[in-house]
């Protein structure tokens, strides 16, 4: 059967429907995040963890653990996922591909279009602000990846809001839809954290 | 398919099977547009009418609110490097317009969707829905959203507003301060959750190659509110470049 739609269709429909392996030039896709995901680090440990931990009192390395264990969670993670988000939509959309059909189906692929999306319009505030040296305008630090980070959220929840209600949800056992979806269940457990953040840990300052 | 004028050789045994089947098309798709194309009836004037009024009532409370403190928007250093005292003159009646439009949209939104979803026929949708449709529920879902989880934060960062009482009673207007979370006011956090839903809900219906417009006028409406929503980001970035 699969012969016969790959004799008679394109090439792109002779995907199989686990999807493929991590081939070379996923790889090499993946490294581009993995270098910058470096300089993130290296900058975020320099300049906002440092700061959110002066005049804090000695505590034992554990304590201190679990201190930065938010910060890293809801500081430094997201940011490796903004990272990932456009790097995993340019390895699903590399061919060969599923169809634009099945494609639009699948949940993590749709989470990573349209979280790139939601990046894409941040990034442009936050580039123009670096490209016309705003002074209103931060660097690239925290306040500018929260710009870049404000709408992704809403917008994965959207898509697959949409997508869950017009009955299309067809998540692919592949490992690229696999980490798709775990970027948007990621940003999903994000918004629910805020919420329990709102509501009960703000109560209690 | 102009089935009026068949061409020679129409007749045949296959070219009517075939013609047969595109009336039948023709029919559903005539069919199916009349049941989800409805007509602007006198209702949907009265809470579109009702909602405008609304949003236009906050736009004026903001504006209000803005010229209180309207120099606090002002930064006056173009990075193009355009002294033109016109020029500069222009930056805070821009910034104005530009916040009341949120607010005005923000209202806009919520009665679109009232308008469009106000039947229980139209919550129906087989397949993806049509761009102004999606565009006017996301917008409208992510605006009640952000306005619950703000007032969330207006409940529960300040407790001596606290009461069995409506929240309003408690803090007044204080609340649609736009500087109330400076710099991340609540009016651009409104904009943030809209834009992000309407990029979402696009980027599927462009993924899926499901953007279809209808020829509809909740789809025309609804279109256009969702570009009203994306020019603000535009608007962003363009009063960046003129004035920093």
């Amino acid at each position: 059967m699969r012969s016969e739609i790959a004799n008679h269709g394109t090439a792109t429909r002779d995907v199989p429907r686990r999807g493929r392996g991590v081939g070379v030039f996923d790889q090499l896709v993946l490294l581009i995040p993995l270098a910058a995901a470096i300089v993130v680090t290296q900058s975020f440990f320099q300049n906002e963890l440092r700061v959110f931990l002066i005049g804090r009192p000695k505590e034992d390395w554990a304590l201190e653990v679990l201190d930065w264990m938010p910060m890293i969670l809801l500081g430094l993670f997201p940011r490796y996922v903004d990272l990932l988000m456009p790097a995993m939509l340019a390895i699903r959309l590399r061919r060969p591909r599923p169809t634009w059909r099945r494609l639009s189906r699948q949940p993590g692929v749709v989470a990573c279009a349209a979280g790139t999306a939601a990046m894409a319009a941040g990034c442009l505030i936050v580039a123009v602000r670096l490209l016309f040296n705003s002074p209103t305008g931060p660097s690239f630090d925290s306040q500018g990846w929260l710009t870049v980070e404000s709408r992704v959220p809403v917008a994965i929840l959207a898509s697959w809001l949409l997508l869950a209600l017009s009955g299309r949800w067809r998540a692919e056992p592949g490992w690229v839809d696999r980490v798709g979806r775990f970027l948007g269940f990621y940003w999903v457990g994000v918004w629910l954290f805020r919420w329990y953040a709102i509501v009960h840990i703000w109560d209690r300052l | 398919v102009d089935l009026a004028t068949p061409s020679a050789g129409y007749y045949d045994s296959g070219h009517i099977s075939r013609s047969y089947s595109v009336e039948v098309s023709v029919a559903r798709i005539r069919r199916n547009g009349s049941a989800t194309c409805r007509a602007f009836s006198p209702i949907d004037g009265l809470i579109l009418s009702i909602a405008v009024g609304l949003a236009l009532y906050l736009s004026t409370l903001l504006d209000n609110e803005l010229m209180l403190n309207l120099r606090m928007l002002h930064v006056g250093k173009s990075p193009l490097g355009i002294t033109s005292n016109a020029f500069e003159e222009l930056e805070l009646p821009a910034r104005r317009i530009a916040l009341d439009f949120l607010a005005f949209l923000s209202v806009t939104s919520v009665g679109m969707a009232l308008v469009f979803f106000r039947r229980p026929a139209s919550w129906r949708c087989p397949g993806l829905p049509s761009p102004g449709v999606a565009a006017t529920a996301a917008a409208a879902v992510a605006v009640v959203h952000q306005v619950v989880e703000r007032l969330l934060l207006a409940y529960y960062q300040n407790p001596g507003g606290r009461s069995i009482g409506p929240f309003w009673a408690a803090n007044g207007w204080y609340i649609w301060n736009p500087y109330d979370w400076w710099p991340d006011t609540a009016l651009y956090q409104i904009e943030a959750g809209a834009t992000g839903a309407i990029l979402g809900v696009w980027s599927l219906l462009l993924l899926s190659s499901r953007w279809r417009p209808a020829s509809d006028w909740r789809d025309d409406a609804g279109r256009w509110l969702g570009w009203c929503w994306l020019s603000t980001l535009a608007f962003q970035a363009l009063s960046i470049v003129l004035w920093g």
